[in-house]
C-alpha cells in the first residue's frame, strides 16, 4: 500500500516535470520581418523678433527711436554734408621782412680811415602777414610758429643788433625783443641769427586800432670801432623768417567767404533690397542740424534734394523746401549755435511722394557764405572751430504698404535617409504681433539651382495680420499655423535639396483698401519651425 | 537581421524565458517548514529541533511586472512569430519592475526550548531591480510624435537597484498563550555591494504646437563594492573578506500568529525592516537638476553669426547636464515585505490560507493576494497549492510539497508552475527547494500514527 502511494507520487512528479519538458519555446528564428514606425516630432527653429530685430538689425548707423509718450517709433538714416574746419577759412602762410642799414645812408663815419667810436641807427618796417583772401586779421594767439632773426654784415667792427617787434607780446604781457651781438674776429662778413618759438606769443594786427593786418618791426644797429677802416660801402642786413604758424584762436573780419559747397546721400536701409510694390508714409521728415562753433553768421543753401532708385537711377526731386538757412554766430569763443530746419509736408511739395516709390538714396546738396550781410560785428575762431550741416531722414511708421514681394536663397539640405521615411511635415508657427500678413511661397533647389518642387502649390497666407484699433495700433496678436505636408514625391526629391528659396508677397493690413496702420516700440513676432517624421524601420 | 534575432533572444530569455515569479507566498503556508519561519518569525516546526543542510536551501525568483512574451511576441496563424510592441506597452503599468533574488542558506538550526524557539541561520542574499517607466518604451517604440505629442513622457523611477550581503540572524519566538504566538528575527548584516537608485527623475515633454522639448529630472545613484557585482574579472572574495567587511547593516523580522478559534488563526509578519550602512569603495553620482527646453536654433543667433550656432547649443548643453560625484557613506534600506493572512482547518489533513502580500519600491506600493490550500496526507507528505495575483498578473498557479524520509526533510515550492510550463504566458517564476535534518521527528511521527 504505502508503494503504491509512492508510485503514484512518482507519477505525478514525473507527469509535471514531462509537462515542463514539453512546453513550447519561442524559436527566435521564426520571427519575421516586422515594422518598427517612430513619429517624431522636433522644434528646428525659433526667432523671436522685435522692431528693433526687423528695421534696425542691418547696420548698426540705423537708428529706431520711440516718441515717450506713445511708444510710436520712427527709423533715422543719418548723413553728413558737410564739416568746415577753422583752418580751412584762415590760412596763416610763412612770410619774411629784411631790412638793411648802410654805412651812406645810416651812419655817419668817414670812409677810408681807421675807425675806433661807436655809432647807432635804427629802422622801423612795417610788416603786412600772408592770409588767404578776404581776410582781415585783428589779433591772433599763436600755439605754434618759428621766427628766426638772421643779421649779417661785411663790417670789420663790432656790430650789435636789436630787433623790436612792439605789437607781438610774450606771454601775452612783454613786447618781444632780441639783441644778436657780432664780435669782428678778423674775418667778414660776420652773421648770427636767433630762432624764437612763438608758442605762446599774442600779436595785435590793428597797429594801434587803426589797421588790420599789419604790425611793425624795429630794428636797432650799433657799430663799436675795432680801428680797423672803413669803406663806405658796407652794410648790416636783418632779416626776420616767420614760420609754420598756427593759431589757437584771432579775430578780426573774415569776410564773405564761401563754404565748399558739397553734397552727400543717405541710404535708406528699409529699401535697400530694392522691394517692389506701393509705400507710403504718412508723415516723413528731414532734418538738417547745423552746428557753428565759428565767430560768424553763416547762411547755407540747400539744393538738389531728391530720392533716387539705385537700381533705375530715376530720381525724384523734392520741390518748395525753404531755399536758405541762416545761421547766428555763438556769443562768444568756445560757444556754438545749433540750427534746425526740418522738412515735413509742411514746408515741402511732395515728401511723401519721394519717399512713396521706395528709393534707395536721399540726395542733397548744399553750399555756404560767412558773413551773408558784410561785417558787421568782430568775427573770432578758434582753431578747434568747425561749421558741421547734419542731416537726417526720419520715417516715423505709420502708413500703409502692399504688393511688396521678398525673396531669399538659402542653403538647405536634408541629410537624413529618406528610406526610412513614411511622411514628414514641417510646422510653421507665427504668433505675429505686427499689422502685417505675408504670402510666402518656397522652392526647394538642387545643387544645380534647378527647382526640386513647390512646397505650396499656390502661396500660403504663412503670416496673417494682427488686428489693429481705430489708431491703427495692434490689439491683439494673430496666431497662425501651417502645416507642410510633404507627398511621397517629394520625400523622394528632399534628399537632392540643396538650396530653399523663400519669399513671399507682404502687405500691411488691409493695405490694399487704405487702412493706416502704425508700428510701436512693443511688437514683436514669434516663429516657430518644427518638423514631424513618421519613419518606417523594417525589422 | 541576424544580429537584432540575437538581441531579441537576450531580451526573451531575460524577460520572457525566465517569466518568473518570486516571493514565498506559497512558503507563508507551509508553516511547519523550518523555512517557513523566516517568511514570519512566529512559526516554528512542530519537531523538536532542526538543521539545515548547508548550501542546498536555495530561493530563486524573478519577476517581470510590464508584460507577458506573449503580449510582446504574436503567434501568427502560420506559425511565424510577429513582434508587436504596442500590445506589450498596452500592458505595462506607469512604472514597471524587472526583479531577480537568489538566496541561499549557508547555515540554519532551530531548536524549542520550552515555550520558545530558538533560531540561527546564516544566509546570502542577492536581488536585482530594474524600474522602467511605460513612457520610456513609449517614447522609444512610438516616437515623441503620437500619443506622447503634448503630454510629458514620464520616466520618473528609471534605475536599477542591485544588493548583495550576507546576513546573519537570530530568530525567537514564544507561544505566550494558547492562542499568541509571537516571533522576531535580529539580523546582523555584512552588505558586499549594492547599487541603488537614490533618486530618478526624468522627462520629456513635447510641445503639441511647436514641438518644443523640455527635459526635466534629476539622478542619484549610490554604489559600492561594485566590482563585486558587475567586473567580470573580480576573483571573488577570500574568507578574510567577510570579517573585514565594513559595511555594516542591521535588521529585524517580527511575526505574530494569533489562534483566533481552533480552526481559524490569524498571522502577520514584516520582514527585512533595517538598513545597511554602505562605507567601502563607494562612489556617489548625481545629476544636476535639469529643466531644459529645446526650441531649435535660434534664428536671432544664426542670423547674426551662423558658425556660433551649433557651438551655442553645445554651450548650452554641457552647461545644463552637469553632474558631482562623492566617497561619503550612505545606508540603504532593505527591501522591506508585509504579510497578513490567515488560515482556516477544514479538516485534520486540510486547510486553506489567505495572505495579503506588500512591499514598497522606492515609495511606489506593489501587493499580491493569495489563496492556498494546504493537504497533509501522512506525516511524511505535505502538498500545497496556490494562486495568487502578483505583477497585474492572474496566471498564478503555485504548487509544492515536502518529503520527509526518517530525519531527512526534502522541499520543493514554487508559487507559479505555470511559468515553467509556459512562460510566454507568464510573468513570474520562482522556485525555492532545500534538505532539512529535523530532529524530535520520530516521537510525532509514531503518535500521529497511533492516532
Amino acid at each position: 500500500m504505502k508503494n503504491n502511494k509512492m508510485l503514484k507520487i512518482s507519477f505525478l512528479v514525473v507527469a509535471v516535470l514531462a509537462l515542463i519538458a514539453s512546453c513550447k519555446k519561442y524559436d527566435p528564428n521564426k520571427l519575421t520581418s516586422t515594422a518598427w514606425s517612430p513619429n517624431l516630432a522636433v522644434p528646428l527653429a525659433h526667432g523671436h523678433f522685435t522692431v528693433y530685430d526687423i528695421l534696425a538689425r542691418t547696420d548698426s548707423n540705423d537708428v529706431v527711436i520711440i516718441d515717450p509718450s506713445t511708444g510710436a517709433i520712427a527709423l533715422v538714416y543719418r548723413g553728413e554734408i558737410v564739416s568746415y574746419q577753422a583752418s580751412d577759412l584762415v590760412d596763416m602762410m610763412d612770410y619774411s621782412s629784411t631790412t638793411t642799414l648802410t654805412m651812406a645812408s645810416d651812419f655817419i663815419i668817414p670812409p677810408f680811415g681807421p675807425y675806433s667810436g661807436t655809432q647807432s641807427a635804427s629802422q622801423t618796417n612795417v610788416v603786412n602777414p600772408a592770409l588767404n583772401s578776404g581776410v582781415e586779421l585783428y589779433t591772433t594767439d599763436f600755439k605754434g610758429g618759428t621766427l628766426t632773426i638772421g643779421v649779417s654784415t661785411d663790417l670789420m667792427h663790432d656790430v650789435d643788433v636789436t630787433i623790436t617787434i612792439p605789437d607781438l607780446l610774450e606771454n601775452g604781457t612783454t613786447p618781444f625783443t632780441r639783441t644778436i651781438n657780432l664780435t669782428y674776429s678778423g674775418a667778414v662778413p660776420q652773421s648770427g641769427n636767433q630762432v624764437v618759438d612763438l608758442t605762446g606769443y599774442v600779436i595785435d594786427f590793428t597797429n594801434g586800432g587803426t589797421s588790420f593786418n599789419e604790425f611793425d618791426i624795429q630794428t636797432d644797429v650799433t657799430i663799436s670801432g675795432s680801428g680797423q677802416g672803413i669803406s663806405g660801402t658796407e652794410s648790416v642786413d636783418v632779416q626776420c623768417d616767420f614760420s609754420n604758424l598756427q593759431f589757437e584762436k584771432c579775430t578780426g573780419y573774415f569776410g564773405q567767404q564761401s563754404i565748399a559747397v558739397d553734397n552727400d546721400s543717405i541710404l535708406l536701409r528699409i529699401f535697400d533690397n530694392e522691394p517692389e510694390g506701393y509705400f507710403e508714409l504718412m508723415d516723413p521728415r528731414v532734418r538738417f542740424t547745423v552746428t557753428n562753433e565759428m565767430g560768424f553768421p553763416v547762411e547755407i543753401a540747400l539744393s538738389n534734394l531728391m530720392t533716387i532708385e539705385q537700381s533705375t537711377g530715376n530720381t525724384f526731386v523734392l520741390t518748395g523746401y525753404p531755399a536758405t538757412v541762416d545761421v547766428p554766430a555763438p556769443a562768444s569763443i568756445g560757444l556754438s549755435t545749433t540750427t534746425i530746419l526740418e522738412l515735413n509736408q509742411s514746408n515741402t511739395g511732395n515728401l511723401t511722394t519721394v519717399i512713396t516709390p521706395t528709393p534707395q538714396w536721399f540726395y542733397f546738396e548744399g553750399n555756404g557764405i560767412s558773413n551773408p550781410n558784410g561785417n558787421q560785428s568782430v568775427n573770432f575762431l578758434a582753431d578747434t572751430s568747425v561749421l558741421r550741416v547734419d542731416a537726417e531722414v526720419e520715417m516715423p511708421m505709420e502708413g500703409l504698404a502692399y504688393g511688396f514681394t521678398v525673396t531669399d536663397t538659402i542653403p538647405f539640405s536634408f541629410s537624413e535617409n529618406i528610406d526610412y521615411i513614411e511622411s514628414l511635415m514641417f510646422r510653421i508657427n507665427v504668433d505675429n504681433g505686427f499689422p502685417v500678413e505675408l504670402l510666402g511661397f518656397a522652392q526647394v533647389l538642387d545643387s544645380n539651382n534647378n527647382v526640386l518642387f513647390d512646397v505650396w502649390a499656390s502661396p500660403e497666407n504663412i503670416i496673417e495680420p494682427a488686428p489693429v484699433d481705430g489708431n491703427g495700433r495692434v490689439t491683439e496678436s494673430y496666431q497662425k499655423i501651417t502645416d507642410i505636408f510633404l507627398n511621397d514625391s517629394q520625400i523622394a526629391l528632399i534628399g537632392q535639396a540643396s538650396y530653399l528659396v523663400i519669399g513671399g508677397e507682404a502687405q500691411s493690413l488691409d493695405g490694399t483698401t487704405g487702412q493706416i496702420v502704425k508700428l510701436f516700440e512693443d511688437y514683436v513676432i514669434d516663429l516657430r519651425v518644427g518638423m514631424q517624421v513618421q519613419g518606417r524601420f523594417d525589422l | 537581421m541576424k544580429n537584432l534575432k540575437n538581441i531579441i533572444t537576450v531580451f526573451l530569455i531575460l524577460i520572457g524565458g525566465s517569466a518568473i515569479a518570486q516571493e514565498d507566498f506559497l512558503m507563508y503556508s507551509f508553516d511547519g517548514l523550518p523555512q517557513a519561519h523566516y517568511v514570519n518569525p512566529a512559526y516554528r516546526i512542530s519537531s523538536k529541533a532542526f538543521i539545515t543542510m548547508p548550501v542546498t536551501n536555495t530561493y530563486l525568483g524573478a519577476s517581470h511586472s510590464g508584460f507577458k512574451l506573449s503580449n510582446l511576441v504574436v503567434v501568427r496563424p502560420d506559425d511565424s512569430l510577429e513582434l508587436r510592441p504596442d500590445i506589450a506597452i498596452d500592458k505595462m503599468a506607469e512604472l514597471n519592475y524587472l526583479k531577480a533574488m537568489v538566496n541561499n542558506e549557508i547555515f540554519g538550526l532551530g531548536f524549542k526550548a520550552g515555550e520558545s524557539y530558538i533560531s540561527f541561520s546564516v544566509q546570502n542574499k542577492a536581488s536585482f531591480r530594474f524600474m522602467y517607466p511605460k513612457d520610456l518604451f513609449r517614447l522609444a517604440f512610438e516616437g515623441n510624435g503620437s500619443s506622447l505629442l503634448g503630454e510629458r513622457a514620464n520616466m520618473d523611477g528609471f534605475g536599477v537597484d542591485m544588493l548583495s550581503y550576507l546576513e546573519f540572524a537570530l530568530g525567537f519566538n514564544r507561544k505566550f498563550n494558547d492562542k499568541l504566538t509571537l516571533g522576531g528575527r535580529l539580523k546582523y548584516i555584512q552588505g558586499l555591494g549594492t547599487v541603488y537608485t537614490k533618486h530618478s527623475e526624468l522627462g520629456l515633454h513635447t510641445d503639441e504646437t511647436t514641438f518644443d522639448l523640455t527635459l526635466d529630472g534629476q539622478l542619484t545613484i549610490n554604489s559600492s563594492n561594485t566590482a563585486i557585482m558587475l567586473d567580470t574579472n573580480f576573483s571573488g572574495l577570500e574568507a578574510g573578506d567577510f570579517t573585514s567587511f565594513p559595511n555594516h547593516g542591521i535588521g529585524v523580522d517580527l511575526g505574530a500568529v494569533y489562534e483566533l478559534t481552533e480552526k481559524l488563526s490569524l498571522s502577520a509578519s514584516i520582514l527585512d525592516l533595517g538598513v545597511i550602512k554602505w562605507n567601502s569603495n563607494v562612489s556617489n553620482y548625481s545629476s544636476d537638476s535639469v529643466s531644459f527646453t529645446f526650441k531649435g536654433v535660434d534664428i536671432n543667433e544664426f542670423l547674426s553669426d551662423s558658425s556660433d550656432v551649433l557651438q551655442s547649443i553645445q554651450d548650452s548643453l554641457s552647461g545644463v547636464f552637469g553632474y558631482s560625484s562623492n566617497n561619503e557613506a550612505f545606508t540603504t534600506p532593505l527591501f522591506t515585505r508585509i504579510y497578513i493572512g490567515g488560515s482556516y482547518q477544514l479538516n485534520d489533513k486540510f486547510y486553506v490560507g489567505a495572505n495579503w502580500y506588500s512591499e514598497f519600491v522606492h515609495r511606489h506600493y506593489r501587493g499580491a493576494v493569495t489563496l492556498s490550500g494546504n493537504v497533509k496526507l501522512k506525516n511524511w507528505f505535505t502538498a500545497g497549492l496556490n494562486y495568487t495575483y502578483y505583477s497585474r498578473d492572474y496566471f498564478n498557479l503555485g504548487l509544492g510539497f515536502s518529503i520527509s524520509g526518517g530525519p531527512v526533510q526534502f522541499y520543493v515550492i514554487s508559487d507559479n508552475l505555470l511559468g515553467m510550463v509556459i512562460p510566454q504566458a507568464n510573468k513570474n517564476w520562482h522556485a525555492r527547494f532545500g534538505i532539512n535534518f529535523l530532529m524530535g521527528w520520530r516521537e510525532k511521527d509514531e503518535k500521529a500514527s497511533m492516532d
